[in-house]
């Protein structure tokens, strides 16, 4: 199973606006991840347990990761409207040549999926777009998602969703 | 000049010298290590000679270049500080108003759950023992928008995308209302209860069973956009008694302002509205 380190890692060197990388975008793309390889492969890419907090899809590993981490730095601030921010940078360039040494192609390619499916979406456009995944419609809030499970019942739904 | 404005001098001029020493000292050291040569040589014409030779004219002409090429650069990084603190501002803001979007659709249901509760007690003037919920035709199956019910446990939603051909949310997008006012009592006779919503509805007893809220009689009603030609939503009024709701009445207010209500927050907030449809033309 790919490290959560090395996801980071390659997230935050591959996506193509580092400025933009919050602890929540990135912990949604990461939940996107999970998402897609529960759909496509019947298991998540990472061993996360995802909870649908009050913050969507939400887990507390990646923000704990990158401040525990030498590799990762984390600034943290506050927004002139007084609310907390923090943004996630990779420092290490070493990974990059060895190629994150746990992730496989077929994680890396879903990884790039990700990527591509919402950098070019606006904010607006990638909260719906997380928001109006299945586990999210369907389940209750404070429930933790099973995606892995959940990806089987989407499976049997989607048909009959629009094109 | 009054005591303010000195402090306020002393203030810049102290945040002057303590952004620019470091480049003040290093045009002040230039000139000084090349006077260094001035100095020291015999200076028998006086200072003619800083004009007259090429040595004193090359001296002269780098003095002035080291004293315009630092002005030059103090005022490009003074520029490039402000585009930087700009910037951040810029990124704060951009920051801050990600997360109002977040909160905007992270609140949705709970926005319109709000909107419903209005409709609900204020316009219809039901209580406790009854219901609202707006429905989305997405595809073949509908998708739960927004519920309110003062009862906790019937404001509680189990799932939130039901197939399109069961019950009176599926005949009332198809025939814009329909009604069922009087199921039988599931207290009473529970296996007429399951049974009616079987042969009435299309209801199967395991899609019953899962409800939560075992209603004696609901009033379905689609909604229009204001052209009223394509249908937006269905909305469904139910009770848990019967004799409380009447068809008349919740296809009159939902033809009238609280079909209007409905139908504005649904317009307003669709940008932020969660859709199943959309993740799958995503591919997730």
């Amino acid at each position: 199973m790919a490290e959560l380190r090395d996801i980071v890692a390659y997230l935050c060197d591959r996506y193509p606006y580092p400025n933009e990388l919050s602890n929540a975008r990135l912990t949604k793309m990461i939940y996107l991840a999970d998402w897609k390889s529960a759909i496509e492969r019947e298991e998540q890419l990472t061993n996360l347990s995802w909870e649908f907090s009050h913050y969507g899809p939400y887990v507390p590993n990646v923000i704990r990761l990158a401040r525990s981490e030498k590799d990762f730095e984390v600034k943290r601030g506050e927004t002139i409207y007084g609310d907390q921010k923090e943004l996630v940078r990779y420092k290490a360039e070493s990974d990059a040549a060895a190629g994150y040494s746990t992730l496989k192609p077929e994680d890396k390619d879903l990884l790039d999926f990700v990527i591509h499916s919402v950098e070019d979406k606006s904010f607006t456009e990638f909260v719906k777009l997380v928001y109006s995944t299945y586990p999210i419609v369907t389940q209750e809030r404070y429930s933790i998602l099973d995606l892995v499970n959940l990806a089987k019942e989407y499976k049997e739904v989607a048909p009959l969703l629009g094109s | 000049m009054n005591h303010y404005s000195q402090t306020g001098w002393k203030k810049r001029i102290g945040g002057w010298i303590r952004e620019y020493w470091s480049r003040g000292a290093v045009v002040a050291g230039a000139v000084l290590f090349s006077s260094v040569g001035l100095i020291l040589s015999p200076q028998v014409e006086g200072w003619r000679w800083l004009l007259t030779s090429w040595p004193g004219r090359i001296f002269v002409l780098g003095v002035v270049l080291t004293l315009f090429g630092n002005a030059a650069t103090w005022r490009r990084e003074k520029r490039l500080a402000g585009l930087q603190q700009e910037v951040t501002e810029l990124e704060e803001q951009v920051a801050a108003l990600e997360d109002r979007v977040e909160t905007r659709t992270r609140d949705y249901y709970a926005q319109f759950r709000t909107e419903l509760a209005r409709v609900l007690k204020e316009e219809l003037g039901y209580g406790d023992t009854e219901r609202i919920s707006v429905y989305r035709h997405r595809g073949r199956t509908f998708q739960l928008l927004g519920r309110y019910s003062e009862n906790p446990q019937f404001d509680r939603r189990t799932t939130r995308l039901y197939p399109d051909h069961q019950g009176v949310v599926a005949k009332a997008w198809e025939d814009r209302t329909a009604a069922e006012l009087s199921l039988p009592d599931p207290e009473g006779d529970e296996a007429s209860y399951y049974q009616t919503l079987e042969e009435k509805w299309s209801m199967d007893e395991e899609t019953t069973r899962q409800l939560t809220m075992r209603s004696r009689a609901l009033v379905g009603c689609a909604i229009y956009e204001p052209k009223g030609v394509d249908r937006e939503a269905v909305v469904i009024v139910e009770s848990a008694r019967v004799g409380t709701i009447t068809r008349e009445e919740v296809v009159r207010a939902m033809e009238g302002e609280a079909g209007s209500r409905i139908y504005e927050f649904l317009e307003r907030e669709e940008s932020n509205e969660p859709d199943p449809n959309y993740a799958k033309e995503q591919d997730y």
